[in-house]
């Protein structure tokens, strides 16, 4: 066993697989934060006066938060020193060139790194159907299967772009379920998104193939501030799909993203993320700043939003993917793996808000926890008082395969209506010693047991996401076990 | 001049315990400072999230300081009896014959026992975080102290009656000190009566210390109309191969807080930890809970249950810290509530925090509303439907009560429930 042990360790102190820079020439501003960035963003962006004036009330509100020590969001179980907000550049675009017509006009450099990172556009366009808006830093580069989506009347395109072209749809839906007072970061990233994707899904139209957007942080300390505003009209359905991997570097980067769908009576959102960017050194050093906020509105009857998501990178992880149950009979589901080693820091879970009546949702969150990392679901199920007949089932499992990590569970349950049906169940162990005897009993080595327990132990979770990212998912998730049991 | 709650609540006590300042004068300088350094908790607190202790600490009290003793309303048990009429001792109400000689009962200002009290008041309840316990260390007046020494056996449970008696507004602050040394068994009972018109405010304290290999039961029982308040704390301290069960019953008041915390400090302890309240009309009920696994090997098991009805809210914070040295530690916890109307509300938030690798944990919690089948069942063998409801609840109850392990208590849990749900 020892020799094992020995082994999964030498793995561990691999670097991260995914970690190198490309070399493309960027147009990055200065470090700092202030009004002058705001307007400095708005017009390299070439924002409309409305997104200009949205912006500076975002950055004014953030800075009434920023100024007072007690607003500064230190409730999560998380250990990290204070943010000098001063110290990041808010903007960088890739390349002297800020649009690309065709793929044949992308820096070849670029292409290179997709390909290294096993997404290769050209590939996945024939084999996989699927459309990719590839956002490298802080620009889109390309956008594909444009045309096939237009036929059916569905918008799918760079925020910049929605903004220029579908003003209306931007301006009636952002900011509508994540308001820029809701939280800290969320008022940051409305003040200096820079970029993002904008899905729009007509009445009765079921979208084809699933929709990608591929990020990838490339510069160093420039924070990604990306915005995702998904739409999807009475009856219709969409798989959205999102992942990322990110050079190694030396700096936290910091990340602040703002995820918004909007789903209408009977419509159907599925939204499924890996992310798995760099999480620092063997010392905790360098790595990402992840804070995110995620959320979706039932806002129709029967309608129906499903999150799933694969955390396994950055070194601090801040994620609440929720749900509003606004409208009667609509369905929240919140399925999430999260893995995390060496010093990482996983803050994680979800809110449900019921609102209306006969509304569901269902929670499960796989944790699991090796090294000097630390591991924590936070979920919210709220039962407002006319939402009659709801009901919520909540599972966490965590699984601890180190000796010095930890797994949390915080959950908050509030009930304001006696017909409601809400369960929570969580548990909390290591790798089960009979199942790891059985395996090696029949010659498999520890670490492919480990490896095949933990996938088990997920494998509720992975069967959740499109195909080929359960591949990818599954992939990745043995990638990052290697070296991290012992 | 209007005052903040925290200067009025010290000044009147000061006024009333002047003539006690000799007693412990350095810790109670200490705690009084902590309790003005921090003040009243406020709902910004997460473990104050959803108690909102401001009106009640913002009225005037008053602080008796002893009175008459009328123990009815209390449980009639046959047990070793000890009054305390607003946190005082009262000996002559008290009834402890057939006491085994070395076996201690009595005031916590008692002389004779100076040495014991220095050595553990104060010790295993810190005051640092908790505003409540440092005010009630800053001001104790008195209490009881209960001294169960090494290989002794207490066969009847000792009864500790808190009666709180006063005509205007008051506040008091009883403290208990139960110690229990190695090999003891002692079985504790502490129930709270309370003769008041005006609004009473009890802020107790009880701290507990388990030897190694003794087995404490501990219960406390309070049954109060809307015009108590009360917070109550309790500190457990386990030493090796210890057993201590827990039972924290709560049937309305206006505002109770049980604060139950626990540190198994050496290998092969057993914690159990219940709990059920029964709230209705405008009752708020807090119940929170945290066991502290600081070494492996420890056992631990809770299950609070709650009935809601009216416009009540319950409150159920429990939370399981798992040190990293603390291997082989098996921990459950459970929390269930019903909630019977629209306006009643339940928030409940069992947490676990978990540092090492080689344990099982896991917690579960349900609110919802009773099960219908259930009730299907009952009422298809004819059974009207408010009998299959009580029926129900008591059943649902019932799961804690039976666990009780103190002769005459269960009757008597029963006895609360259904005047409860009446």
């Amino acid at each position: 066993m020892n020799t094992d042990t020995q082994y999964l360790h030498q793995v561990a102190d691999s670097d991260y697989e995914h970690g190198w820079s490309t070399e493309i020439a960027s147009d990055t501003i200065p470090k700092g934060l202030n009004e002058e960035v705001i307007r400095l963003i708005a017009a390299k962006k070439r924002d409309p006066d409305w997104m200009l004036e949205s912006r500076l009330r975002a950055f004014r509100h953030w800075q009434t938060l920023a100024d007072d020590q007690d607003k500064y969001p230190r409730w999560a179980h998380l250990d990290y020193p204070d943010i000098n907000f001063q110290e990041y550049s808010y903007y960088s675009a890739p390349g002297s060139k800020p649009r690309y017509e065709s793929l044949d006009e992308v820096d070849p450099e670029l292409l290179r790194t997709f390909e290294a990172l096993g997404i290769p556009l050209q590939e996945q366009k024939v084999l996989a159907g699927v459309a990719v808006d590839a956002v490298l830093d802080s620009v889109s580069v390309a956008t594909t299967f444009k045309e096939e989506l237009s036929k059916l009347g569905i918008i799918f395109c760079s925020f910049t772009e929605a903004i220029e072209q579908h003003g209306d749809l931007v301006r009636k839906y952002m900011g509508s379920v994540v308001p820029y007072t809701d939280n800290f970061y969320a008022a940051l990233n409305s003040a200096v998104f820079s970029d993002g994707s904008f899905c729009y899904i007509p009445p009765g139209v079921r979208c084809p193939m699933e929709l990608s957007t591929y990020f990838r942080i490339n510069e160093a300390n420039t924070g990604q501030f990306e915005r995702t505003l998904i739409v999807a009209e009475e009856g219709s359905y969409v798989s959205y799909l999102e992942g990322c991997t990110a050079p190694q570097r030396d700096d936290n980067q910091l990340h602040a993203a703002v995820v918004e769908i909007i789903a209408h009576k009977d419509a159907e959102v599925k939204y499924s993320t890996i992310q798995n960017w760099y999480p620092g050194d063997e010392q905790g050093k360098g790595g990402i700043y992840n804070f995110v906020t995620k959320r979706g509105i039932c806002a129709g009857s029967g309608s129906k939003i499903s999150w799933t998501q694969l955390e396994t990178g950055s070194a601090i992880t801040w994620k609440y993917p929720s749900v509003l149950l606004k409208g009667d009979n609509s369905v929240g589901e919140f399925y999430s793996v999260a893995f995390t080693k060496g010093r990482q820091q996983a803050d994680t879970g979800t809110k449900m808000i019921h609102l209306g009546r006969n509304t569901s949702s269902t929670i499960i969150s796989k944790g699991i926890s090796a090294g000097e990392s630390n591991n924590s679901y936070r979920g919210l199920v709220k039962i407002a008082r006319n939402a009659e007949n709801a009901r919520n089932f909540a599972q966490c499992d965590s699984m601890l395969l180190g000796d010095r990590c930890g797994a949390h569970t915080w959950p908050y349950l509030e009930i304001h209506n006696p017909s409601a049906q809400v369960e929570h169940e969580a548990t909390t162990s290591k790798v089960g010693e009979d199942q790891m005897f059985y395996c090696q009993q029949r010659g498999v080595s520890e670490q492919d047991a480990i490896k095949l327990l933990v996938s088990g132990f997920c494998q509720e979770i992975l069967a959740k996401l499109p195909m080929e990212f359960a591949v990818e998912a599954r992939k990745l998730l043995s990638i990052e076990l290697e070296g991290s049991v012992g | 001049m209007v005052k903040y709650p925290e200067e009025r609540i010290v000044a009147e006590f000061e006024r009333q315990h002047a003539v006690n300042g000799t007693w412990l004068p350095h810790l109670r300088e200490k705690a009084l400072a902590a309790f003005k350094t921090s003040g009243f908790p406020t709902r910004r607190q997460e473990s104050w999230k959803y108690t909102n202790i401001a009106p009640i600490v913002r009225r005037s009290y008053s602080t008796p300081d002893g009175g008459d003793a009328d123990t009815k309303g209390a449980p009639d048990l046959d047990a070793h009896v000890l009054v305390l009429v607003n946190g005082r001792l009262q000996p002559d109400r008290s009834v402890l014959h057939g006491l085994p000689a070395q076996i201690t009962a009595t005031s916590l200002t008692d002389e004779s026992h100076t040495g014991l009290i220095h050595a553990h008041l104060a010790q295993y309840a810190s005051f640092a975080a908790e505003p409540f316990t440092a005010l009630n260390t800053a001001f104790p007046g008195d209490g009881a102290l209960i001294h169960v020494p090494a290989d002794s056996v207490l066969e009847k449970p000792v009864h500790l009656i808190h009666v709180t008696t006063s005509n205007q507004a008051a506040m008091v602050q009883p403290r208990t000190l139960i110690l229990a040394g190695p090999n003891a068994q002692a079985k504790i009972v502490q129930s709270m009566v309370t003769h008041a018109a005006a609004p009473v405010l009890i802020n107790s304290v009880s701290e507990i210390l388990v030897g190694a290999n003794a087995h404490v039961e501990h219960l406390t029982v309070q049954s109060d109309g809307p015009q108590v308040s009360a917070i109550h704390h309790t500190s457990v301290y386990q030493h090796q191969s210890s057993r201590f069960y827990n039972g924290c019953f709560t049937f309305g008041g206006e505002l109770t807080r049980n604060n139950l915390s626990i540190l198994p400090d050496a290998e092969h302890c057993e914690t159990l930890m219940h709990g059920l309240f029964v709230a209705r009309d405008r009752s708020h009920i807090d119940n929170s809970t945290l066991v502290d696994h600081a070494k492996p090997n420890c056992y631990s098991s809770e299950y609070y249950k709650g009935i809601l009805d009216d416009r009540a809210t319950g409150v159920f914070n429990g939370k399981v810290l798992v040190r990293q040295n603390a291997q082989l530690t098996n921990a459950y916890q459970t929390n269930r509530s019903i909630v019977l109307s629209e306006t009643a509300r339940m928030f409940s938030k069992p947490a676990l925090e978990i540092y090492a690798d080689d344990v099982k944990c896991s917690h579960g919690a349900t609110t919802g509303q009773l099960d219908k089948d259930g009730l299907f069942y009952l009422r298809a063998r004819g059974i009207n439907p408010e009998d299959a409801r009580r029926l129900m609840l008591i059943s649902f109850a019932g799961d804690i009560i039976e666990q009780v392990p103190i002769e005459g208590m269960r009757e008597v849990l029963y006895g609360e429930v259904e005047r409860m749900l009446q």
